[in-house]
């Protein structure tokens, strides 16, 4: 049987709706560049090109590969380190990367908003290395992503972007704090950007994160 | 009067007997650079604060080692099962690894990542296999440290890995090496930027290793140590990175 108009207009206002509803973006304005600076930018998918991802279980992701080690000591159970391919623009793995993180004892699964501290180091090939510095936040990650996903027992699906950064510097921006080679002398800010569009219920994540560095 | 036979024959032995002899030359050719650990050594953190975190794997036992990959399967076996090769033609020459960190009294206190790439200047004439080298370094209530170095593996290539890896049978011995090569002019890496009770501290470090065996699959029992040559704190405020 053959649906009518009306139903395909209610179909597809309801497909607009949860598309809507789907989507929370949370880009800061600070994400853009300012007059005179100039976007270097380099691209990751998750998990496309997760190299490696651990942590405790504290903040509620998973872990690439699933039997990887976990940061289960007391000293370090706060701690989170993900490996990553760096694309360019075009997709090209280009280079590779290390985030690490450290949260705060609140979970970003159980509480609203969370801000912990991020330290990015990036090994670009043939070209040099870039150290970053942010203060990042969960902007509601628990709350409307993975404990829906748990209350339900089913994957999460959106599209929702967020800049996570913001700090620590004035306007909201991370820190570029150093580089090696082609980049040795390196200053100025960045943010990071990123995608979800899949949360899943043992935690892992599609994700499509972007680097956007600022410099003069 | 030889035939061409014997011509071509005694051809192709002579190459290969010169092939053999510059191989065998630079194999035992003293490069300054590998007699660097009895030389930069003894005077490491002279009248500064020496900090030593230690980073280890086991054939027998779990380590602190997280995981490590590199291009390919070889020469250091990935871990854990199912990490990602950088098998990429950009980042084929990389080395990724995560691991613990232990203090001078082995306990488990801080977490850190190591990013190799092949170093453009290294050369067999000159007997360097060098890479560039980041740590990146989370002591969870104390700070976060971004360090850089050069490092050199022509010795751990050509007396250990190398050999092990052609003739099919494990290394065993205990064989302690300065890796770090620079790129400060006395050998020491560099603290590129450092966060919390490190924040604004200035200081050098540099990166050993013991050796105790290595397999031709390429897993090893090894111990590193990342040593931190710091002066004292000149300003008592930090950043807010880890």
């Amino acid at each position: 049987m053959r649906d009518s108009p009306t139903q395909l207009f209610a179909a597809t206002l309801l497909t607009l709706w949860t598309s809507v509803a789907s989507s929370q973006d949370q880009l800061a304005e600070y994400s853009n560049p300012e007059p005179g600076e100039k976007v270097l930018a380099f691209y990751s998918k998750m998990p496309e090109q997760a190299v490696a991802v651990t942590h405790s279980g504290h903040v509620g992701l998973g872990f690439f590969p699933a039997d990887i080690p976990k940061f289960t000591e007391p000293g370090i159970r706060t701690g989170l380190i993900a490996n990553l391919k760096l694309a360019d623009a075009n997709g090209q793995v280009i280079g590779f990367a290390s985030e690490l993180e450290l949260f705060p004892y609140a979970s970003p699964a159980d509480a609203d908003d969370v801000r912990w501290n991020t330290g990015w180091a990036l090994a670009i090939a043939g070209r040099g290395m870039i150290f970053l510095e942010q203060i990042e936040h969960s902007g509601g990650l628990g709350p409307k992503v993975i404990q829906p996903t748990r209350a339900s027992g089913k994957d999460w699906v959106g599209d929702w972007k967020i800049t996570t950064t913001v700090g620590p510097l004035p306007n909201g921006r991370g820190r570029i704090i150093g580089g090696t080679g082609e980049f040795a002398g390196i200053g100025g800010s960045f943010v990071e950007l990123d995608r979800l569009t899949r949360f899943t219920v043992d935690g892992n994540m599609d994700v499509e994160l972007e680097l956007r560095l600022f410099t003069k | 009067m030889p035939s061409t036979f014997i011509r071509v024959l005694v051809a192709i032995g002579g190459f290969i007997v010169g092939v053999l002899l510059v191989l065998s030359g630079f194999y035992l050719y003293p490069f300054p650079h590998v007699s660097r650990t009895a030389r930069v050594m003894p005077d490491f953190g002279a009248g500064k604060d020496v900090e030593v975190y230690a980073l280890d794997g086991h054939l027998d036992r779990p380590g602190t080692t997280v995981s490590i990959t590199q291009g390919s399967e070889t020469p250091f076996a990935p871990q854990p099962s199912g990490v990602q090769l950088l098998s990429e033609p950009a980042i084929h020459g990389g080395l990724a690894l995560i691991t613990r960190l232990r203090d001078e009294r082995g306990e488990i206190v801080g977490i850190a990542t190591e990013l190799e790439s092949v170093h453009e200047d290294s050369r067999l004439l000159t007997g360097k296999l060098m890479t560039h080298t980041t740590w990146t370094v989370v002591l969870p209530g104390h700070g976060g440290l971004f360090l850089y170095q050069v490092e050199d593996n022509w010795w751990l290539a050509t007396r250990i890995v190398g050999p092990a890896l052609l003739t099919g049978r494990p290394w065993r011995g205990q064989w302690r090496n300065l890796n770090t090569l620079g790129p400060l002019p006395n050998g020491h890496g560099r603290i590129v930027a450092a966060t919390g009770d490190y924040a604004e501290r200035r200081g050098t470090f540099v990166e050993t290793a013991e050796m105790r065996e290595f397999t031709p699959t390429g897993k090893m029992d090894f111990t590193m140590e990342l040593r931190l040559a710091l002066e004292p704190s000149m300003d008592p405020n930090s950043t807010s990175a880890p």
